[in-house]
């Protein structure tokens, strides 16, 4: 390449490389490049190479400063704790102090602390001012302004205890890109509302910016730090006035460049240290409207003195205002920044008067206009062989929207999930429980009557449609027996397609089906059926070879040209996204990540990103988002308090269809003697692994109830409560669950999970206190279950070995390490028996014994056992086994004979039962006898979900193309 | 602090070298910074300590005719060029000593992670960084004080005197092209 001819395509890449969509951009090349192939191809090279490096690459500049956050991580204070409060991580920094997340141990809630910087921990002045903070705030109750909860001494040192708001602050939303005028407005008034409560009280706020204002999920604002604000001289004496905090600002300046960031907030009379009062606020608020507004500050400079200056001297920059911004919030601006004291606003309250006035009047009157922006940048470029290449970029941003409502489209049975849509985009095919069984039902959007498709014994899953929109393929039976059966989208006879097959898609031409199929050892393998129903070749390309145990957690979907598949599987623990090419090429790792990365997904409609239910973006966000990395980037879709899964595109790529609900635990008690089985604690959250202590008046089991996970003692008789266990003991923890209590009642073994997907056991004391973990397997190789051996001495539990689920024990408080018993077909409990002679475990669909030594081992049922436990007197196991009519039954085997009788038949698998795998979980999690023998306790899989449409899922990129398209 | 350097630069070249004892110690800070961030992805055994590499920052830094200093942007200039060199050089001779040595860790997004970069060989950055001068030695300086001297898009505009749009485009350019030469020479 020559340095002429890098000008030339340096010019066409960086145009190109503005263009996020993939159609426009051909667009634009082919008229570029014209039949200058090699140019095009140089240029798609790039492209390619843009695309692979990410965002990261070149990113992070050496000498750039580390983030505050990089720099804070062995901050010494998590982890410690300060009167009742454990103090969990640090969540802002500001000149006034450092907030850290806590959580009050005594009222289980959390909640900010916040405490001096070290450096002025023997300031009497900070301290003071602290004080003050305290006192003001206790002044001040109001929803919009965040709440304090008390004054705590750490070590002579005072740390408020506020109210812990949740959300993003304003200067994070406006970080993110320009808010509509609709969405300026109610947290202008919120905004306001909580001024007028603070000067009601004589209190000026003197730092109001967007970093001070916190935004909650559900759209409260909060006004925070009262850090710099003053009791107003008139409550007290009558007069208005009170110093400038100017010498406070200036000290928050010096402490880390923050000054800027003040500054530009700044009032004029605080610019030139005069007296200031609550107009002071009102002049803030401008600045806070005007960017909210813009998206920028009015008063900018790349110094403070300039900032001061502008301040001072200049008008705020007027045209920047979006062309639609309503006359009353042009006039709200104009008055709050008026220089001059007198002729400014006097009091806030009056902005919420013209705001609220004049909008109605806007309402009733003309539509509100759209704001819209569109920077025209003529690119003109004389280096493309004469040609004449004129383009206009339209900026962001754009009006920002608020997030589509969801549309019930079938939520009448207590179980229906995975929709797909059809290929004309005018149906849905989805499965609900009838009868407590999965069936296939398709139904149109806008209609409503559901046909029902299918009349199979077992569960259906994962339905999908042939091209031409007649018939639909579904999974059904049980493991391992899983095949691929097809019907006619009017519904008839269904035929068996392939058998053992768990995972399935068709390819957009309906020529090829990808298959997940299943051997008898449960190794799993991508395979391609082509014709459909031909015998399947399996996929050979390395890594992508076998699944094995983490063959349920692959997922793959043809992409909308049918040149590729995605599939999105968890290979060594770690989630992976690959592209495997339909022409025999290598397949591509496109995404990897530590949150999950594509779950279950959907391609988008130009097979650039997918929409996918991986965890993002912390694992306790079971949300969909969209992966986009041609434009490098992650973005969400859904938010609030419900799990969303199984996404599916309508072929216009505009609306979203998901499932919606909550899998749930509930704690049931069951007698042995087949009598009713009874709910313990029934809720839609998730409560498990129930395990009685010897008193046989107290369990413990795990719950997110509160949000996070923690482990309860709980009374049965009086349904008193106390936690053992939570995040804050075992930093990191995601989840806690297997809770076993040791023989002499005085410890509690339980399973953490803790980021990044590491499951070890831990020791707690009853009585309460620190844990310890059972041992520290420097390897990290995970723990789960644990079963306490009789005499309390040993911990059996099912780890790894050799990369297989295995059986393992290793001696409490010895530290390990374990030593390896037996190995088993997939992760499953084990448990000892009383006698302390043997440790039943399931082995793929075999229940084992096998002595604690592993040189005995024997196969004791073939039921497919889905709870079970040994009987007092550990002669016989108890448990809960499904038989092939999706009947559970109660049933008991005789150790020594073998024998099995069954004792009560409780009732047909629920539905959740089926969905069990694809959620990875366990129908069933525990089993506890109790200690009179006649009954144990365990937790059962409940769902509830629904399907919901999302039209217009993704507007932002619709209206880009819709605004390409008009130039 | 950049402010406090921007001043200390001012009155130094102004002639006043009390300025430069206030000034040493805030370089000294940002290069050591600079020295953790580069070293943290290694593994203990590195052979140059971090401190090491500060002294030789240092005394390559105030070793240069302080009369270029003209001020912040132009001292970030030069650090950035000093930068190049140490982290290259360190890169090279562990490079040598052991093969496949030392790289700095780039911290990927948890969310989206590329596998196949998640490590940047700076050896091998600056040989593509010097084919790109060779085609545009404009476009080799912008990444230069980008990417070494961690200025911004306004910084670099300043430095070299081009519009921020126009470092804006050769940035984002120069990257692609790197990434793919650099995808060439390792093949």
């Amino acid at each position: 390449m020559t340095p002429e001819q890098w000008q030339q395509i340096k010019t066409v890449l960086a145009v190109a490389l503005e263009v996020d969509d993939p159609g426009r951009r051909a667009a634009y090349l082919d008229e570029v490049c014209g039949t200058d192939r090699w140019m095009r191809d140089e240029v798609d090279r790039l492209l390619r190479a843009d695309a692979m490096a990410g965002a990261q690459f070149l990113a992070n500049s050496p000498l750039t400063d580390p983030s505050a956050r990089g720099e804070r991580q062995t901050d010494p204070l998590i982890g410690r704790r300060v009167g009742g409060y454990h103090i969990l991580d640090l969540i802002g920094v500001g000149a006034m102090g450092e907030v850290y997340r806590a959580r009050d141990t005594k009222l289980g809630r959390e909640v900010a602390l916040k405490l001096l910087p070290s450096e002025f921990v023997h300031d009497p002045d900070r301290i003071a001012r602290f004080g003050r903070e305290a006192q003001l705030l206790a002044a001040l109750n109001h929803p919009h302004i965040g709440a304090i909860y008390g004054l705590e001494d750490n070590g002579g040192v005072p740390a408020l205890v506020l109210e812990l708001v949740e959300g993003e602050t304003l200067a994070d939303r406006i970080g993110r890109g320009l808010t509509s005028i609709n969405e300026a407005r109610p947290i202008a008034r919120q905004i306001i509302d909580a001024l007028e409560a603070a000067h009601e009280q004589g209190i000026i706020h003197r730092d109001l910016k967007p970093a001070n204002v916190k935004i909650t999920p559900k759209g409260n604002v909060k006004l925070l730090d009262f850090g710099l604000a003053k009791m107003t001289a008139e409550a007290a004496i009558g007069s208005r006035h009170t110093q400038s905090p100017a010498v406070a600002v200036t000290v928050a300046g010096t402490r880390d460049g923050r000054i800027l960031g003040t500054a530009a907030y700044m009032s004029p009379e605080q610019a030139l240290g005069q007296p200031v009062d609550a107009r002071t606020d009102i002049w803030a608020f401008g600045c806070v409207l005007y960017e909210l507004v813009t998206g920028r500050r009015p008063f900018a400079g790349s110094t403070v003195t300039e900032t001061m200056a502008a301040i001072l001297e200049r008008e705020p920059d007027w045209q920047a205002l979006p062309v639609g911004t309503p006359p009353d919030i042009r006039e709200v601006l104009q008055r709050c920044l008026q220089k001059d004291v007198a002729r400014r606003l006097q009091h806030i309250g009056d902005a919420r008067a013209v705001i609220e006035e004049k909008h109605q009047e806007v309402d009733g009157g003309n539509r509100r206009q759209r704001q819209r922006r569109l920077v025209a940048v003529p690119w003109v470029s004389t280096a493309l062989g004469g040609a004449i290449v004129a383009l206009v970029v339209a900026s962001w941003p754009m009006p920002a929207l608020e997030p589509p409502l969801p549309i019930p489209f079938a939520t009448e049975a207590e179980v229906q999930a995975m929709p797909r849509w059809s290929p004309a985009g005018d149906r849905i095919a989805y499965v609900a429980a009838v009868d407590s069984v999965l069936q296939v039902f398709v139904k149109s959007p806008g209609s409503a009557a559901p046909t029902q498709i299918t009349r199979e014994t077992t569960g259906s899953l994962n339905p999908m449609w042939s091209p031409d929109g007649t018939r639909i393929y579904y999974v059904t039976g049980t493991r391992p027996n899983n095949r691929l059966r097809s019907v006619a989208a009017a519904g008839g006879q269904s035929e068996t397609v392939l058998d053992r097959v768990s995972q399935a898609d068709v390819s957009p031409d309906g020529k090829t089906l990808a298959v997940l199929l299943h051997d008898a050892a449960r190794r799993y393998r991508l395979a391609f059926s082509s014709p459909p129903g031909a015998a399947p070749r399996p996929y050979t390309q390395p890594p992508l070879i076998e699944f094995s145990n983490s063959g349920i957690a692959t997922y793959f979907r043809f992409d909308p040209s049918g040149q590729f598949v995605g599939l999105s599987t968890v290979r060594a623990g770690q989630p992976e996204f690959w592209k495997i090419p339909m022409d025999g090429g290598p397949p591509q790792e496109m995404l990897r990540g530590i949150g999950g990365v594509g779950g279950r997904f959907t391609w988008s409609r130009h097979g650039n990103a997918i929409i996918g239910d991986a965890p993002w973006p912390s694992a306790a966000d079971f949300h969909l988002s969209m992966m986009d990395w041609s434009a490098h980037r992650r973005r969400a879709i859904t938010s609030g308090p419900t799990r969303e899964t199984f996404p599916s595109l309508s072929p216009d790529g505009r609306t979203l269809a998901y499932t919606s609900g909550e899998l749930g635990y509930d704690i049931i008690d069951v007698p042995l003697n087949g009598s009713v089985t009874r709910d313990l604690i029934a809720t839609a959250r998730r409560e498990t692994a129930p395990a009685w202590a010897p008193d046989g008046l107290h369990f413990v089991y795990d719950t997110d109830r509160s949000g996070a996970p923690e482990i309860w003692l709980r009374n049965r008789i009086d349904g008193s409560e106390r936690r053992i266990v939570d995040s804050a003991i075992v930093p990191e923890a995601t989840q806690f669950t297997d809770s076993a209590i040791s023989p002499d009642g005085t410890r509690l073994a339980y399973r953490a999970r803790r980021e990044p997907d590491w499951y070890g056991i831990w020791l707690s004391p009853l009585s309460g206190g620190a844990p310890v973990p059972l041992w520290n397997d420097q390897t990290r190789s995970p723990q789960r279950g644990p079963s306490w051996s009789p005499d309390g001495t040993w911990i059996a539990y099912y780890g790894i070995r050799d990369s297989k689920p295995a059986v393992m024990k290793v001696r409490v408080g010895a530290n390990g390490p374990a030593e390896f018993i037996t190995t088993m077909a997939t992760y499953q409990p084990v448990r000892w028996s009383p006698r302390g002679d043997w440790i039943a475990f399931r082995d793929g669909q075999a229940l084992k014994i096998v002595s604690p030594d592993g040189q005995y081992q024997r196969v004791i049922s073939k039921r497919a056992w889905e709870t079970y436990g040994w009987s007092k007197d550990g002669a016989a196991l108890y448990g809960i086994a499904s038989d092939a009519n999706r009947r559970l039954v109660l049933a008991t085997i005789d150790v020594e004979t073998g024998h099995e009788h069954q004792i009560a038949d409780i009732g047909t698998m629920p539905p959740a039962f089926d969905l069990a795998e694809n959620f990875n979980e366990f129908p069933y999690r525990g089993f506890s006898l109790h200690p009179d023998g006649s009954s144990f306790l365990t937790s059962v899989l409940r769902a509830k979900m629904q399907i919901y449409l999302m039209k217009d899922f993704d507007r932002g990129g619709r209206l880009a193309d819709h605004w390409w398209r008009r130039q | 602090m950049s402010q406090q350097i921007t001043e200390l630069l001012d009155r130094w070249t102004r002639g006043d070298n009390a300025a430069l004892e206030e000034l040493v110690p805030l370089v000294y800070q940002d290069l050591r910074r600079v020295a953790r961030r580069c070293l943290a992805g290694q593994r203990v055994d590195h052979t140059l300590q971090s401190t090491a590499l500060v002294h030789e920052a240092y005394l390559r830094l105030v070793g240069r005719d302080r009369a270029h200093w003209q001020n912040r942007q132009h001292f970030f200039a030069v650090a950035a060029q000093a930068m190049r060199h140490i982290l290259v050089d360190h890169a090279r001779k562990h490079r040598a000593a052991k093969r496949g040595g030392a790289s700095v860790n780039l911290a990927l997004d948890d969310a989206i992670a590329l596998p196949q970069l998640r490590e940047l060989d700076l050896v091998a950055l600056d040989e593509a960084l010097r084919a790109l001068a060779i085609l545009d030695q404009r476009q080799s300086q912008v990444v230069e004080l980008r990417f070494f001297g961690g200025l911004s898009i306004e910084d670099v505009s300043n430095v070299l005197g081009i519009s921020p749009a126009t470092v804006k485009r050769e940035w984002a350019t120069a990257r692609s092209w790197l990434f793919a030469e650099l995808q060439r020479q390792t093949g």
